[in-house]
């Protein structure tokens, strides 16, 4: 009998802590949310729950999606922020997919297979502010400053590392008979790769895939440099929209973006729930 | 096979090459920078040697941006590991619906830093924020969270933390899952105390898992930006102002292109030191 208490309890405590890590996830979401409802006046004032405490309205999202005004500049940053992301994870996936198979499949003798994983990892370390500058001056050369190829180019750099390690592992996990019974038949390498190891990995792939895609949607530092008009993407619009008071409607601006923003993310994100672990520790837990 | 030897260069030189052309290159090209006085507004470039590192050795900026970043560094990536620790132990045994909450807990991580501090702001407003009016209710009085040099640091590490908790959180869970079950029962059986079992079990099984996420949270944790860009821009005074700030305002807005590049090369050199040796650790156990 004192078991079963012992173990209600253990499970109520459970329960509690879930709400309370519940509760603090969700509650800045929830500011934001009401935040884009308010008006005005209501915004600085303590009012949390809709119609007891302040009066919501529609009209700050009605403005913000209008394709005349505000609208305008939404879409662009939304579009930009699409090509950037879906360029640079297309990109990684097709240099970093094959890169890895060569990892995954064959040894090398002078630098070992671990030393240039660990290399590619290592690319991660560098903080973007150190190549910064070059990059600055090596855009403008090539004058691909502002343009969506130019930040692809500089994203497809952080997507790699992620790309290559989390394929190589999956590569490894393949069963090898079915690729050599392929080359046996004659197939070359390449299609090997085409055909059999990326359809047998192809959930992976899009894990790995969706995961670039959130880290270039929502990069910012590359983006404020080295864009400034044509192709600027949505987090810089964000910045530029909850930093400059233009009509003192800042803070729903601010919410109604960020809401926006995260949207596409967070619904990839949910379609490759079952591989998103294996993506974010780049292959180390299964 | 002759022809294998092919295909295995051929298949990792677009990557090799990328990372030539992208990484080393460009690494290379800074560190020129570094010894040039080039300031671009005045169009003035001259060879200047060491004393752009003679200068920032005498910086209080950099050496406050250097204490800044690693008291971020260590309290935030401490705190997130703890706290997603202890959460993952209290929750691996499974819970209803555990697919809906972990899309759900997924969420911080997925929202843009910039927006996420630009919100924040909002939230620690001294009077009407969120945090604040809570406080109020409980009868706690407002604090200062980000006008007081003090606190506005850690307003900074707790936005972090609610940012990328979650992350530790998931993947500690799932390494903690996918633990075998039979040492535990052995254990158990043995008459191990609950302390024992974690200490000498628990804890060492997961070692390839904790060196991993520590690597990868560590190494974002030092490049830190967007947070205190938006949440204080580097205030009040330059109380926040993380290193890579205060690298982007030499160079971008000071146009100080040859101090910013010696900054940022003694920045790089500082993480690769604080970070190889956990980059090898992660090396021999987890590859």
């Amino acid at each position: 009998m004192r078991y079963i208490i012992k173990r209600k309890a253990e499970s109520l405590f459970i329960y509690i802590m879930l709400i309370i890590v519940i509760l603090w996830i969700l509650s800045p979401l929830y500011f934001a949310v009401i935040t884009s409802f308010k008006r005005q006046l209501d915004i600085l004032s303590p009012s949390f729950i809709p119609f007891l405490q302040f009066k919501p309205i529609l009209s700050h999202w009605k403005a913000q999606l209008d394709p005349r005004g505000v609208g305008q500049l939404i879409t662009k940053g939304l579009i930009n922020s699409l090509v950037v992301a879906s360029g640079s994870s297309l990109l990684a996936l097709t240099i970093g997919t094959f890169g890895a198979y060569s990892l995954a499949r064959f040894r090398f003798k002078k630098w070992s297979n671990k030393n240039i994983s660990t290399f590619i990892l290592s690319q991660r370390l560098l903080p973007p502010i150190v190549l910064i500058l070059p990059f600055l001056i090596m855009m403008q050369t090539l004058k691909l400053i502002d343009s969506h190829f130019g930040l692809i180019l500089i994203h497809t750099m952080y997507n790699l590392p992620l790309v290559v390690l989390v394929m190589t592992d999956i590569f490894r996990e393949l069963p090898y008979e079915i690729e050599e019974a392929a080359l046996i038949d004659g197939c070359s390498r390449g299609q090997i790769v085409m055909r059999i190891a990326i359809p047998l990995s192809f959930p992976g792939l899009i894990a790995a895939g969706v995961l670039s895609f959130a880290f270039s949607w929502n990069e910012f530092i590359y983006a404020l440099v080295l864009t400034y008009g044509k192709a600027t993407t949505m987090p810089v619009i964000i910045a530029a929209t909850g930093l400059a008071p233009a009509q003192g409607i800042l803070l729903q601006s601010l919410s109604m973006n960020s809401i926006i923003t995260l949207i596409p993310p967070l619904v990839l994100v949910m379609i490759v729930q079952k591989y998103i672990v294996r993506g974010l520790t780049f292959g180390a837990i299964k | 096979m002759r022809i294998d030897k092919y295909y295995k260069y051929a298949f990792l030189s677009p990557v090799i090459f990328y990372i030539l052309i992208f990484t080393i290159f460009p690494l290379i090209f800074s560190l020129s920078l570094c010894f040039f006085h080039w300031d671009m507004l005045a169009s003035i470039t001259r060879f200047v040697g060491l004393r752009n590192f003679k200068d920032i050795f005498h910086d209080y900026r950099f050496w406050n941006a250097l204490r800044v970043t690693f008291i971020f560094v260590g309290t935030a990536v401490s705190l997130e590991f703890v706290i997603g620790l202890g959460l993952a132990l209290t929750l691996y045994k499974g819970i209803r619906g555990q697919k809906f909450i972990r899309t759900l807990i997924t969420a911080p991580i997925f929202i843009a830093p910039i927006a996420v501090s630009l919100l924040f702001v909002g939230i620690f407003y001294e009077r009407g924020g969120m945090v604040n009016t809570v406080l109020g209710i409980i009868g706690l009085p407002s604090i200062p969270w980000l006008s007081n040099a003090n606190i506005a640091i850690f307003s900074i590490i707790l936005v972090d933390v609610w940012q990328w908790t979650p992350f530790m959180f998931l993947l500690l869970l799932a390494g903690l899952q996918s633990l075998p079950i039979e040492p535990f029962e052995s254990a158990v059986v043995d008459g191990a105390s609950k302390i024992q079992i974690f200490s000498y079990i628990t804890l060492p099984m997961l070692r390839p898992i904790i060196i991993t996420v520590i690597v990868l949270r560590l190494t974002e944790a030092c490049k830190i930006f967007d947070l205190p860009m938006g949440l204080t821009h580097g205030g009040p005074g330059i109380s926040t102002e993380s290193y890579s700030m205060y690298t982007y305002i030499q160079g971008i807005q000071n146009m100080n292109f040859g101090y910013s590049a010696a900054l940022s090369y003694i920045f790089f050199v500082i993480v690769l030191l604080f970070i190889l040796p956990f980059l090898f650790r992660w090396r021999e156990e987890v590859w």
